[in-house]
């Protein structure tokens, strides 16, 4: 048998070696340290008035929109460990920024910076992850976390996975997994992302917002929430479904961190996959929702993330046969896993609609819901939004071309059903904490499936009908209208939307804007209508009512597009003349792009392999804003 | 703790030493069993370990019978290895091949993490990479925009005799209102490189740095149509002092040191191999070489 030469090779080597090794954080765990994670982890923000903003950056009040991510895990998450993501915290702020990172022997650096991030991990094991991911830690060493770190295998690590903490957590009683060694390893782990967004926060340059995860998902449905708040100051550790397995249960403990001078929103996300619970007609005892319910779903819940990794929440095809972008990343292989059947309303379209019957029937709208975006990312990099450069969002799952083609995120989506994730546009007077914050509140948002579109949409009776430009249109809105995300005033005459989206500046042209609106008539049924507002081309509108499409320029054997169809820009108006004071109404709209090759038809063609049959090889990428609501007075 | 001891345990150096001896003291357990590869010896240790993870795993203690019938399977599985290693029926599997190798790998790399750089090896680092962190270039300049929308010959033509009457005018803002409406300014003060990217895109920035300063010029395209422009001012790029971006610096450095650990140390094992290649591979190649696109060249990915 061969001797190993490693030892003593090893030990000849001049290099100086110190143990800290695959752990990220030297311990922390420190008798000093956990004295001090007990109390609300607080740093103080740069000079802040009263209501907060922060005086050392300039306030634009016309607002500038930030780009960035409300939804992505680090090495912190245990599913993202498992996965193989090693990257921290740190290596998810310093790549946000456009700084070089490695992946697994891979080096990534985006070309185009984020304006802020959320890290959102799962708030269930981060302390199971500190005790894990740190020498020295109470518990490191125990067998189960040897084994975890030991495993190379990706079908081990889905085995352990299983056996440990999905056995432990799907039930009604969600519990620990046996290597939990007691809530300080949570506060440890709780206290060093709090510092490192405190550390990489830069006000007026890069926004760190303080997030969780909670990842509640009672008989499999999925009610996650992403849990975002506006300052430094956070409580000492976050709530997880161990602790409170309903949304109300997260609500309660919100109101408390309120309660203690804090402000925090919760956003849900992957409606598609919450088996009719996401938009439920009664609360988690099984009594129908009240006024009490819907006052506290939408204090807490100004936001929906609209798309992410796993399929779009918006319609699907099969429930709106007449839309025709309802076909759009409808990833419809979640359904084969965990009995997620999907239902009408576990969409967000029909969630607004219902939202707007329940504001009929009890007074105040428990759906009252913007759109914001996130990726999901299990990887450690943030919008990672990039149809041209897709690497996969789990790790091991989904990382190598031949993953994403035959294999699958094992229980929940097939590979080629990923649809990566969107990105999240806020206009905000600044690019701090409390700016951003406060746009998300006031739900001043929208969401993009990965370009960077630029999209203004005001409504109001006042507003001029056929803006001459961008720069008009936003100082006529905000004098005479209001924004994307806020409600009409009660009105008497038909409102103007007006809207303006400007293409990405390094993407695909535009094709079209339009408008969605919802509404409810008197005896509580919900109704909704498309209206294409201002398009491409000089095309003419066809007899049916439907615009010619715009053309497709995607040639699928070397993945590449031409602008040469669509406009760089579109300005246009609608004036509601169906409108009707006395019944409730949303009006979103919806910006689309010519159609640009999918992900799938980039791996296809880069390494020299057919294009999938199953999947779309072109898509029309697209923008989602907030609604504008309009409610009858009285 | 004595001061010395606790100094001792902070010292890289003396963990190095340690777990080197700690491996060759495990290193000559090893070989022993392979003396005596027919005996088989559980030790006190051994069972309470198998005991507590059954405590840990059903959330009770096993019963005699129980931990008999596992100590029984760890036998039979020990055997069944022994036997297997014996036949070294490792070395074809393509599975076990690589999960060792990985599983060397990784302990080796683990075991070269290198300790905390002085600055003068930052600097020299900072010295040697300086692309990475130097501070954006910042231009002030005027633009004239044509939108890509409403392209016409005539307008064209116009920009040119447009450009020799701006080059040629005494009034500096002369631009100002000419042009379709851009949605943005028409003239930028000391902006950063990667903001005019954002704004008008890659390709337009990349054209406008290499312009010189004064003059009238294009046009050239953005993701929105083309622009005259004027640079009226540059700041260059500049390397910032180590002290103003220490941290910056310092993850890259340790990245590049683990790297080079790596390698140096997969260099030495090498040496210690004789590898004969029989063939060129390319000759066992046909023309047509399979082309791995993604990741390959050495340079960093860029995603959007």
């Amino acid at each position: 048998m061969n001797k190993s030469i490693l030892m003593p090779t090893l030990l000849g080597m001049t290099i100086a070696a110190t143990l800290s090794a695959c752990s990220p954080q030297k311990s922390e765990e420190t008798q000093s340290a956990v004295e001090q994670s007990t109390q609300a982890v607080s740093s103080p923000e740069a000079t802040q008035d009263a209501s907060g903003t922060d005086q050392s950056v300039a306030v634009n009040p016309t607002k500038d929109v930030y780009f960035g991510e409300t939804h992505m895990h680090t090495a912190f998450s245990l599913d993202a460990y498992l996965g193989g993501t090693r990257l921290t915290h740190e290596d998810a702020y310093r790549y946000a920024q456009g700084e070089t990172v490695n992946l697994m022997g891979r080096e990534l650096k985006r070309h185009r910076p984020l304006d802020f991030i959320a890290i959102t991990d799962h708030a269930e094991y981060i302390g199971e992850m500190y005790t894990n991911l740190t020498e020295g830690a109470k518990g490191h060493d125990q067998e189960l976390l040897k084994e975890l770190r030991g495993m190379t295998d990706i079908k081990d690590r889905e085995a352990w996975f299983m056996k440990y903490v999905i056995s432990s957590n799907r039930g009604a009683n969600p519990a620990h997994p046996p290597f939990f060694t007691g809530p300080e390893s949570v506060k440890s782990a709780w206290k060093i992302m709090q510092e490192t967004a405190d550390r990489y926060n830069q006000p007026g340059k890069f926004t760190a917002l303080k997030a969780f995860e909670w990842s509640g998902a009672p008989q499999g449905g999925n009610l996650h929430r992403n849990v975002i708040f506006r300052g430094a100051q956070v409580p000492d550790a976050p709530i997880s479904y161990i602790d409170t397995n309903r949304e109300d249960g997260l609500w309660q403990w919100m109101a408390l961190q309120e309660a203690e001078g804090m402000q925090l929103l919760a956003i849900p996300h992957n409606s598609n996959a919450s088996k009719g619970m996401m938009f439920p007609s009664v609360d988690a005892e099984g009594k129908p929702i009240d006024l009490e319910y819907a006052q506290t779903r939408q204090h807490f819940e100004p936001l929906m993330e609209m798309m992410q990794v796993k399929g779009n929440s918006e319609v699907h095809r099969q429930f709106w046969p007449e839309d025709e972008f309802a076909d759009f990343e409808n990833a419809d292989s979640i359904q084969k896993s965990s009995g997620r059947t999907f239902h009408k309303k576990d969409f967000v379209r029909e969630g607004l609609k219902m939202g707007l019957a329940y504001e009929q029937s009890l007074g105040v709208n428990p759906f009252k819901y913007g759109t914001i975006g996130g990726t999901d990312n299990h990887n450690g990099l943030p919008s990672a939004v990039a149809e041209d450069s897709f690497i996969g969002a789990h790790g091991a799952d989904d990382g190598s071309v031949e993953s994403r083609r035959t294999g699958a995120v094992v229980g929940w989506i097939d590979g080629k059903d990923l649809s990566i994730g969107t990105l999240a546009a806020v206009w905000a007077s600044q690019n701090t904490r409390s700016g951003l914050w406060d746009a998300m509140k006031s739900r001043e948002t929208y969401s993009t499936t990965g370009p960077r579109i630029k999209v203004r949409f005001f409504g109001g009776v006042e507003l001029p009908a056929n803006p001459k430009n961008g720069r008009e249109l936003v100082q006529q809105g905000y004098d005479l209208g209001v924004p994307m995300g806020s409600d009409l005033p009660s009105i008497g005459a038909a409102p103007t939307f007006t809207v303006h989206a400007m293409k990405d500046p390094d993407g695909a042209n535009l094709d079209r804007v339009q408008i969605i609106k919802g509404w409810v008539d008197v005896k509580g049924g919900t109704h909704e209508k498309i209206i294409d507002v201002v398009w491409s081309d000089k095309r003419k509108m066809g007899e049916d009512g439907k615009l010619m499409p715009v053309g497709n320029t995607v040639d699928l054997t070397t993945a590449q597009y031409t602008n040469t169809i669509g406009a760089t820009a579109l300005i246009g108006s609608w004036t509601d003349t169906e409108f009707d004071p006395e019944q409730h109404a949303f009006y979103y709209t919806r910006v689309i792009e010519i159609p640009t090759p999918r992900w799938t038809t980039y791996d296809a063609v880069r390494n020299k392999l057919p294009l999938l049959d199953d999947v779309q090889a072109s898509i029309q990428e697209r923008a989602w804003t907030s609604p504008i609501w309009y409610k009858p007075a009285g | 703790m004595p001061l010395v001891l606790k100094q001792f345990i902070r010292d890289p150096f003396a963990h190095f030493i340690l777990i080197g001896a700690g491996l060759f003291v495990l290193y000559g357990l090893v070989n022993d069993k392979e003396v005596a590869p027919n005996r088989i010896f559980i030790s006190e240790a051994d069972i309470q370990g198998t005991a507590n993870q059954w405590q840990q795993k059903w959330h009770r203690p096993p019963s005699e019978s129980e931990l008999l019938k596992v100590i029984e399977r760890q036998i039979r599985e020990e055997i069944y290895y022994r036997e297997a290693q014996a036949l070294d029926l490792g070395r074809d599997d393509p599975i076990i091949r690589r999960r060792l190798a990985e599983k060397m790998e990784f302990i080796a790399s683990d075991l070269l993490v290198p300790s905390d750089p002085t600055d003068e090896e930052l600097a020299a680092y900072l010295a040697a990479n300086p692309d990475k962190f130097v501070s954006p270039v910042r231009l002030s300049f005027s633009h004239i925009f044509y939108s890509a929308d409403s392209v016409s010959r005539e307008r064209q033509s116009n920009q040119e005799t447009l450009l020799t009457r701006l080059n040629e005018s005494s009034d500096p803002q002369a631009y100002s209102g000419l042009g379709d409406s851009f949605n943005g300014k028409q003239h930028y003060e000391q902006i950063a490189d990667y903001q005019i990217a954002r704004i008008f895109g890659r390709r337009f920035e990349e054209q406008l740095i290499a312009l010189p300063v004064g003059q009238w010029l294009g046009p050239i395209e953005s993701g929105y149509g083309r622009h005259l422009v004027r640079i009226d001012d540059r700041i260059d790029a500049k390397l910032p002092p180590l002290t103003e971006i220490r941290d910056k610096v310092l993850p890259y450095w340790r990245a590049q040191q683990q790297q080079r650990s790596n390698d140096s140390l997969y260099a030495k094992l090498r040496e210690n191999y004789q590898i004969v290649i029989m063939t060129k591979p390319s000759q066992i190649l046909e023309a047509s070489l399979a082309s791995e696109s993604q990741g390959l060249d050495g340079s960093p990915e860029t995603v959007q």
